[in-house]
């Protein structure tokens, strides 16, 4: 009856009657797909607390039988049952709903008020934590944690699991936010998944160009091949197209006596792996294979968002200028892909997990480097001009990673990654303390050095200098690399500290900035405000797009080679006109705070 | 089979989030989407086919729209793009700050002879405006490029700088247009391949809506 007319537009109302009468007086009847979409969708339209409060209201009219009555309990069980985060993580809808019940309960409806109860719905806000606790007890192997004789498929199996967990805390809530801005805005979950993925390829970087020698770092390449292969064969195809991002990208492509050395073999392999993500035909052999899969598979998430930001732009909300009736087309087109997305979170993948190679694996991908960082290095290994490459790459290295900023940085939590750092020490010492005497010998730290790319020397980490390493000395030596490195995954700012001469809102507390004498932290990138207190648990996205470059460096790029007339390093007027113009940015953000 | 087009070019759309790039590109096609199984070929836009000096000119143009925090996907659309937009929203101080950063990202990682130009969009938000015509018309200046302002709203200015860059791509490799004929073959092919899937008509199931 009201499937043909609800096939491209219907009114709010229309849709919430026709998901009433699906439902009988046990429960669904027939086909819940147009209502299921609905609770999915409604957000687009009206608020989840405002579709709760229709439903309420639905039930008081005077004509409301019971019968009715009933159907309408029975679609708010089925939404809770289908949605239970929302009613977690949403405190007005979940009001709306006691409301609901307290009035049946009042009314002497127990057998009503009992379908509609949110009170044993799981708290998921433990769940959406950004830190990552493995419930696994640890096994007693002692298998080796050493890069180099990490097998191909356990560190892709690895991958897979770690980005696996972060992809299942992202709920609807982050897409629909993700989709309304366009971009990541307070949107923790979902930056920190995207911060992961560029992790991953900036980690495999790094660890191609630790290397200091070419056929060391073809060895690193041809290892990680083999990893993109095995998470092929996983049907990983986010970590797979991290990984062959991170192999093709600049600063590893342009290593030409390193890359003269990868077998013809490897490089097909690469290249196949290349050709199933590439972007051709709009990631057209990427969609094929996706969806020939079977059991579990893993998206490239990035492709999918791009087509939630298409659909919704492309396609308006409503059909007609007075916004009475949705777009079901869109809505449609949105719930697949979200439907496909929710689906993946509930086939995980089978793998036993090494909580001890999880640890080393979390810490050495919550190092964050800059593009530019790694870009220098790959430079100082196989500099532009070919004779010269033979003396630098045997020259001691300095690595550019670890070095002392100017500014106030923010850092990553301290309690956070200070937890992390301890389980991986323990790891390490695990695993790395052969003769089990409590330190780490100079000879037992050469073999860990391989998995960090940016660990110095063995006299950086032994502070007392005795010849050996504690733990203490090693969690030590990581904290402080790590702060320096304001290693948090994500939201890392440059934060200088301001007179606050006027009262600034602080964003995170969202209390007032007010005080004599630096009391405000300012980003100076993004223009973000917060307390000094505050910094650390900031968790706002500095939208500006890399995290190397602040604004200055615009002005001045340091080695690359400029095609374009470099118009503000040459050219007063340009430069001056530029700075001028980011000072009275500043204002501008400000008011727009 | 008679050829639809000449030469095909690949275009490219840069800048921060929210600047408008998809809004820009949808403006451009008419809103017209592959109208094709979702799951297997994706949201897609249609290419579009323009006049110029008397060749026709397949333009297929890349959005990085909801990408942008993927370092490695989006370096990825650089390598095989010939034209570049750099965009950002004149209600923007910093996504027009921010284009010098693409720019260099541009200069890293895009083929040399790439062609580029600059697009202030959002050019209906007058009331808003953070950017000033003449900052936009210098820093174009600068780096040699040219500059529209343009909205998506009002549809000001978009088929002209589609244009005008399809023509400077036109211009650059004018030389090579024999060699480059050669190379999109197989693109020729892929086109073909997805222009085939869009006619059909057998993903009745739930997609049967139209698009355009």
């Amino acid at each position: 009856m009201e499937s043909g007319t609800l096939d491209q537009s219907a009114t709010v109302d229309e849709l919430v009657e026709a998901s009433i009468k699906v439902f009988e007086a046990d429960g669904p009847s027939g086909d819940v797909s147009l209502t299921r979409m609905f609770l999915m969708m409604h957000s687009w339209y009206l608020s989840s607390a405002d579709l709760a409060k229709t439903l309420l209201v639905k039930s008081q009219e005077a004509d409301c039988s019971p019968s009715r009555q009933l159907q309408i309990c029975h679609l708010i069980k089925y939404w809770i049952s289908e949605f239970p985060a929302e009613f977690d993580l949403n405190p007005e809808l979940a009001n709306q709903i006691r409301e609901f019940r307290d009035l049946l309960t009042a009314n002497e409806n127990d057998h009503l008020s009992q379908l509609i109860d949110i009170e044993s719905v799981p708290s998921y806000s433990w769940r959406r934590q950004l830190s990552d606790q493995s419930q696994t007890l640890s096994k007693k192997s002692k298998t080796s944690l050493l890069f180099d004789h990490l097998e191909a498929s356990e560190l892709a199996e690895h991958f897979t699991y770690l980005e696996y967990k972060s992809f299942c805390k992202i709920l609807f809530q982050d897409y629909h936010s993700f989709v309304m801005h366009g971009c990541t805005v307070d949107n923790p979950i979902l930056e920190r998944f995207i911060t992961l993925f560029n992790s991953v390829s900036q980690w495999i970087q790094l660890m191609v160009l630790s290397k200091p020698t070419a056929p060391q770092r073809a060895a690193v390449i041809s290892h990680f091949i083999k990893v993109a292969k095995e998470l092929l064969y996983l049907q990983n195809f986010n970590t797979l197209m991290a990984v062959v991002g991170g192999l093709s990208h600049s600063s590893i492509s342009r290593l030409k006596d390193t890359q003269a050395l990868i077998s013809s073999e490897d490089r097909k392999v690469f290249n196949s792996l290349v050709d199933v993500v590439t972007s051709s035909g709009n990631y057209s052999h990427y969609r094929q294979r996706f969806s020939e899969c079977e059991g579990f598979r893993f998206p490239i998430l990035g492709v999918h968002l791009k087509d939630l930001i298409a659909v919704h732009v492309a396609l308006p909300d409503w059909v007609d200028r007075a916004k009475s009736q949705v777009n079901l087309v869109k809505t449609q087109q949105l719930y697949s892909i979200l439907q496909e997305l929710a689906l993946i979170q509930t086939t995980p993948p089978s793998i036993t997990e090494r909580k001890d190679l999880l640890n080393l694996l979390m810490v050495s991908l919550t190092q964050y480097h800059t593009e530019e960082d790694i870009y220098q290095l790959s430079l100082q290994r196989e500099p532009r001009k070919a004779g010269r490459s033979m003396s630098v790459s045997s020259a001691p290295t300095q690595t550019p990673v670890i070095e002392e900023w100017s500014t106030v940085k923010s850092k990553a939590d301290p309690a956070l990654t200070g937890k992390h750092i301890e389980k991986m020490v323990e790891s390490v010492f695990k695993n790395f303390d052969t003769d089990g005497d409590g330190h780490i010998s100079q000879q037992e730290f050469e073999s860990i050095k391989h998995n960090f790319p940016f660990l110095n020397k063995f006299d950086d980490v032994d502070k007392n200098e005795d010849g050996m390493i504690s733990p203490e000395e090693m969690i030590e030596y990581f904290n402080k690399a790590i702060s320096q490195l304001s290693g948090k995954m994500g939201f890392v700012h440059t934060f200088v500290e301001v007179h606050s001469i006027k009262p600034t809102r602080c964003d995170h507390c969202s209390g007032v900035i007010w005080g004599p004498y630096k009391q405000r932290y300012k980003c100076k990138v993004c223009g973000v405000n917060c307390h000094k207190a505050c910094q650390n648990s900031l968790a706002v996205e500095c939208r500006k797009r890399t995290m190397s470059v602040s604004f200055e460096e615009f002005a001045c790029p340091r080695t690359r080679s400029l095609s374009f007339p470099p118009p503000l390093a040459s050219q007063q007027p340009g430069r001056g006109s530029v700075i001028l113009e980011q000072s009275r940015g500043e204002d501008v953000f400000d008011t727009h705070l | 089979m008679a050829k639809q087009y000449d030469v095909l070019f690949r275009l490219l759309l840069l800048g921060d989030s929210g600047v408008g790039k998809t809004c820009l590109l949808c403006r451009f096609t008419d809103n017209e989407f592959h109208p094709s199984h979702i799951s297997t070929i994706g949201v897609d836009f249609k290419m579009k086919t323009l006049m110029i000096d008397g060749i026709k000119v397949r333009i297929q143009i890349w959005d990085t729209a909801g990408q942008e925090r993927y370092q490695t996907i989006t370096k990825q659309y650089y390598r095989r793009a010939q034209g570049i937009f750099l965009v950002y929203d004149i209600t923007s101080e910093r996504s027009f700050q921010h284009i010098m950063k693409w720019a260099s990202d541009v200069d890293e990682y895009a083929p040399d002879k790439v062609q580029k130009i600059l697009i202030g969009n959002k050019s209906d938000e007058e009331h808003k405006r953070q950017v000033a015509t003449e900052q936009g018309t210098k820093l174009a200046k600068a780096y040699g490029m040219d500059f529209y302002e343009t909205s998506a709203f009002t549809n000001h200015n978009i088929k002209e700088s589609f244009t005008r860059l399809a023509e400077q791509v036109l211009q650059a490799n004018w030389k090579d247009l024999d060699v480059l004929r050669a190379s999109v073959t197989d693109e020729l092919n892929i086109a073909a391949l997805e222009e085939e899937e869009g006619i059909g008509d057998g993903h009745g199931d739930s997609q049967k809506a139209c698009w355009c």
